[in-house]
């Protein structure tokens, strides 16, 4: 028994040294360990197709492992509350950062952060527009023409949405005002459920995230009629822009990566430079183009100033817009 | 004269006639809306009034003036029962306090032991091994196989090997 | 034929030995992680998920597929050995699957949710090749009104089944609508019932539900007999289901397939809603409904193949039209965007590979899965044998971590304590579980469809009885509801 047990506590030393000393050989600085990045949502959403393969780029770049925990809840605001108040030592990122659920939801109810106080930006990778898109044989083809039809036929128009409060949502709220019409909305549960509400021809139009539902544009099922992002791109063709069409509405779901803020200068840097790097690597543009995200780099400073400016265009539009608080 | 013919279902009834209670007081602090437009606090209402009646029904029904119900068996089926019932809650309450604090693999450990060793007692040294070894086969497959990221507490200064990413 | 020279094209692709060997990494992961209480299909496809990136598109698509068969199955397990479902579908199972279990028959209601669930799939898997295409424009057109419709029939029907204790069973259904009421509304997003705490802004999670009021109570449950009587019958009567058990099953499973697939197909379909739309079928059809919930094999076999086939059908809109169900469905419309694959109706057409592989392949996953379960039956019995003293710890171990798996959260942990207590409580005054969880699924389900409904027309209560499917579905229900009555008046005709 002694010397059997003697035998098995040799192995186990073993085991365990090498299991420690294994991990202990990391050349100093920053990053030693892994790093922590938080996405505030269920895992498989649209966004994760982006910062999946960034990550693993990323993780070659840093010469450690970038994970992705998802934390949902709240849609996007608990997850994104738990990075504001992590620890400011650079192993805690946040995921999705400049998404809806920074610079709209704090307009509307509070949350566990303060979207320009409580984050330090990284870097902006993509966005994506919202889009107004109709059934292929519907008798609008162009956005004048369905906004025609809107001023002669107000509140029979109803379109669908992935929730109130979403940047989808305002997008088509923020038509109706601009352009004096009338529509009635029906909230569904995701862009999935909202195109499907449209495919079926339950609702005459939807406003949904333009990547979700371009694949049936592909399939010429659907016709996009206008888009949200401040200029166009090539991804999304033939769709002119509501600035094209004298709309001052420019809204976009952005995946930026941000940390807690304090978090040192020297860290921010690291990482961006790492992030900013992956960003060139044409894998990775490909990628994000697959997708149908339009590419969008921004470095630190830009991304800072883009965020200030977009959550403050989004408290004017929702006070405009008159929407009450919620909660 | 009315008997309390069924004591558990009475008792039932009055507790989840309690809860019907709360959801209604609920959604009436919500905007109710109308028939043909109805708001946040229109189902929750009817989902209350639905558990009042039903639980009024139910209270009421144990009240009938039949016989006493069969002798059924005690609620308690041993002496000891609710003090194994109030260990494993217990146990189990106090896992997940401390579960981010200490660490997965410290925290399971433990309460594999605790429970082993107090409802149905298991030989010390039997307890202590296969703790070890379901948390080990634990830690394997959720934090190594699964890259589930659970938290490693007081054992965060031990890093695994790289071999294990 | 045009189909059958396709399932040739599909048969070749699924059996490159690439692709084989991906189906049974698919399936078998998919099974152990089924296994776990908790972790489901959409856990465990998102676990794998990564792993896809690096393969190309047509074994990914493989491998996910086998993964949510796997964990459907994987789920069943733990629901009929000790009661825990693995995954939401699986609670129905936990009914009369469990007792089997109890009573020795663990073997034989493992193997008839085995062959049951392989029976369905390959229905599912026929119908898929023969009918994708028009069943998914059907799908399109079931809205908010014909859903509304759908699941009052689910209700009607439900109802009148005649469980032991109307009253009470009733009671729980309101009490999981109740609590299925915690949570955004589904119009406006204001937070109900939360209570101020945040984590209950988004509702209860049906996880920690389900595991709490199945698993955690059972353990509660049988902590106190431990002493007295042993939990299982030690003395296995039969490995595999017996001739007599084919025969009271095969009805259920062909009908169990049939429901499961139609469910599947519909936006948001819920292999749940079949499963418990199946029990309460079999219930209803069966010449002694006082046998369900005692041990039942047909209240294993019509659920399970229900479910089975549901996932199936959850792929017509995905494959056929590029539209995706439910939240495993748009998980896999990913991993295909990922690898450039643009779903759509034009899959078919510009990568009938794809198509075809993936079909195939799944019928071939199906084999897979009844070749890898039916020999690990042995194995799952015999685990039975432990002594529970040893067992319980580790299932109540699992429960708890499991939840913590799912979204990383110490409140979940804390609600399977709760519903644990709860469920405990409950069922020693005599109170079914299972249409808690009904409830809890439906309450909201029907609550948003008919305020859906109602925003499309504007308030008018025409929109159910105008459009053709939802005035059929009341139809059938109105149906229902008369036969129920008429019932009871024969018997209270009858009876002195």
């Amino acid at each position: 028994m002694n010397k059997k047990c003697r035998k098995l506590i040799g192995v186990l030393f073993v085991v365990v040294a090498h299991l420690t000393i294994g991990g202990s050989i990391a050349w100093g600085g920053y990053p030693d360990k892994p790093v922590n990045a938080i996405m505030p949502f269920a895992p498989g959403g649209a966004p994760e197709m982006v910062f999946r393969p960034l990550l693993e780029v990323v993780r070659k770049k840093l010469g450690q492992p970038v994970v992705i925990i998802n934390k949902p809840g709240g849609g996007g605001v608990a997850g994104s509350g738990e990075v504001a108040r992590a620890k400011s030592d650079g192993y805690t990122l946040l995921l999705n950062f400049g998404g809806g659920e920074h610079l709209v939801e704090p307009h509307m109810a509070d949350a566990p952060f303060n979207t320009l106080k409580d984050f330090s930006p990284v870097v902006m990778i993509s966005y994506f527009p919202s889009g107004l898109f109709v059934r292929v044989n519907a008798p609008w083809k162009t956005l004048e023409a369905f906004i025609d039809h809107a001023k002669k036929n107000p509140g029979t128009l109803r379109y669908s949405h992935p929730g109130r409060g979403t940047i989808n949502h305002l997008a088509a709220l923020a038509l109706e005002k601009k352009a004096g019409i009338k529509m009635s909305d029906i909230p569904t549960a995701g862009g999935a459920a909202a195109m499907n509400m449209l495919l079926g021809d339950h609702v005459e139009a939807a406003q949904i995230g333009a990547p979700v539902a371009w694949p049936q544009v592909e399939a010429k099922q659907i016709r996009c009629l206008v888009q949200s992002l401040p200029k166009s791109s090539e991804l999304y063709p033939g769709t002119p822009t509501y600035m094209e069409r004298g709309f001052d509405i420019r809204m976009a779901v952005n995946q930026g990566v941000a940390a807690p803020r304090n978090t040192p200068r020297e860290v921010i840097q690291i990482l961006h430079d790492a992030f900013a790097e992956a960003f060139r690597e044409k894998s990775l543009q490909d990628v994000i183009r697959t997708v149908r995200f339009v590419p969008n780099y921004m470095n630190t400073e830009e991304t800072a100033k883009y965020i200030n400016e977009m959550y403050a265009y989004y408290g004017k539009l929702i006070q405009d817009l008159g929407i009450p608080k919620k909660k | 004269m009315i008997r309390l013919t069924n004591i558990r279902d009475f008792w039932s009834g009055i507790v989840l006639g309690l809860l019907g209670l709360v959801e209604c007081i609920g959604a009436f602090q919500m905007p109710f809306g109308s028939l043909d437009q109805p708001d946040d606090g229109f189902m929750p209402l009817w989902v209350g009034a639905v558990m009042l009646v039903l639980s009024a029904l139910l209270t009421l029904r144990s009240l009938g003036q039949g016989p006493v119900s069969v002798t059924e068996p005690p609620f308690w089926l041993e002496s000891k029962s609710p003090i194994r019932i109030a260990c494993i809650l217990g146990a189990m309450s106090v896992y997940l306090i401390v579960f981010e604090g200490i660490g997965f693999a410290l925290a399971t450990f433990v309460l594999l032991v605790f429970l082993l060793r107090t409802i149905d007692p298991v030989p010390w040294r039997f307890s202590l091994l296969m703790g070890l070894s379901v948390t080990a086969f634990c830690v394997l497959l959720f934090q190594v196989w699964l890259q589930v990221q659970l938290p490693m507490g007081w054992l965060s200064g031990w890093r695994m090997g790289p071999w294990i990413f | 034929m045009d189909i059958l020279s396709n399932v040739v094209n599909g048969l070749l692709v699924s059996l490159e030995p690439s692709n084989l060997f991906f189906c049974f990494i698919g399936c078998l992961f998919g099974t152990l992680i089924g296994v776990l209480p908790g972790l489901g299909p959409l856990a465990a496809i998102a676990f794998l998920l990564p792993i896809t990136y690096y393969i190309p598109v047509i074994p990914a698509m493989i491998m996910l597929a086998g993964i949510y068969y796997g964990a459907m199955y994987g789920g069943s397990t733990t629901s009929i050995l000790v009661n825990i479902p693995g995954e939401a579908a699986s609670c129905v199972t936990c009914i009369d699957g469990y007792q089997m279990a109890r009573q020795g028959r663990a073997g034989a209601a493992l193997g008839i949710a085995a062959i049951g669930s392989f029976a369905a799939g390959t229905f599912g898997v026929f119908v898929l090749m023969v009918l994708a295409p028009p069943l998914a424009r059907f799908s399109l057109r079931f809205g908010p009104p014909e859903y509304a419709a759908l699941l009052l029939l689910a209700l009607v029907i439900i109802a009148t089944i005649g469980s032991r204790d109307r009253v009470k069973a009733f009671l729980m259904l309101a009490s999981g609508a109740a609590l299925g009421m915690i949570g955004p509304d589904p119009v406006s997003g204001n937070a109900r019932f939360s209570l101020g705490v945040r984590e209950l802004y988004d509702g209860v999670g049906i996880a920690p539900l389900a595991i709490g009021l199945f698993g955690v109570s059972e353990v509660l449950l049988n902590a106190e007999i431990i002493l007295k009587q042993e939990v299982m019958k030690t003395s296995f009567k039969d490995m595999l289901p017996t001739l007599r058990d084919y025969r009271a099953s095969w009805a259920a499973i062909v009908r169990g397939s049939g429901l499961g697939f139609f469910i599947g197909i519909l936006p948001g379909g819920n292999p749940i809603v079949a499963s418990f739309l199946s029990y309460g079928l079999e219930k209803k059809l069966s010449s002694h409904p006082e046998r369900f919930g005692q041990g039942a094999i047909e209240g294993v076999a019509g659920p399970e193949s229900a479910n089975n086939s549901a996932t199936s059908g959850a792929f017509i809109p995905l494959l056929s039209m590029g539209v995706p169900n439910n939240a495993v469905m748009a998980l896999m419309l990913g991993a295909m965007m990922i690898h450039g694959v643009v779903p759509g109706p034009q899959l078919i057409d510009k990568t009938p590979q794809l198509f075809w592989g993936v079909i195939v392949s799944m019928y071939i996953g199906n084999i897979m899965l009844l070749a890898l379960n039916l020999p690990l039956i042995g194995l799952w019995v015999q685990l039975l044998r432990v002594p529970y003293r040893l067992l319980f710890p580790v299932i109540l171990m699992f429960c708890l971590v499991g939840v913590y798996a799912i979204n990383y959260s110490i409140f979940e942990m804390f609600l399977v304590v709760l519903f644990g207590t709860a469920g405990y409580l409950l069922r020693k005054v005599d109170f079914d579980m299972a249409p808690i969880i009904m409830g809890l699924i439906i309450g909201p389900m029907i609550e948003t469809a008919i305020r859906q409904s109602l925003m499309l027309s504007r308030g008018s209560f025409t929109i159910f009885v105008s459009r053709p499917i939802a005035l059929i579905l009341l139809a059938v229900t109105i149906l229902v509801l008369a036969n129920a009555f008429l019932k009871i008046r024969r018997l209270n005709v009858t009876s002195p």
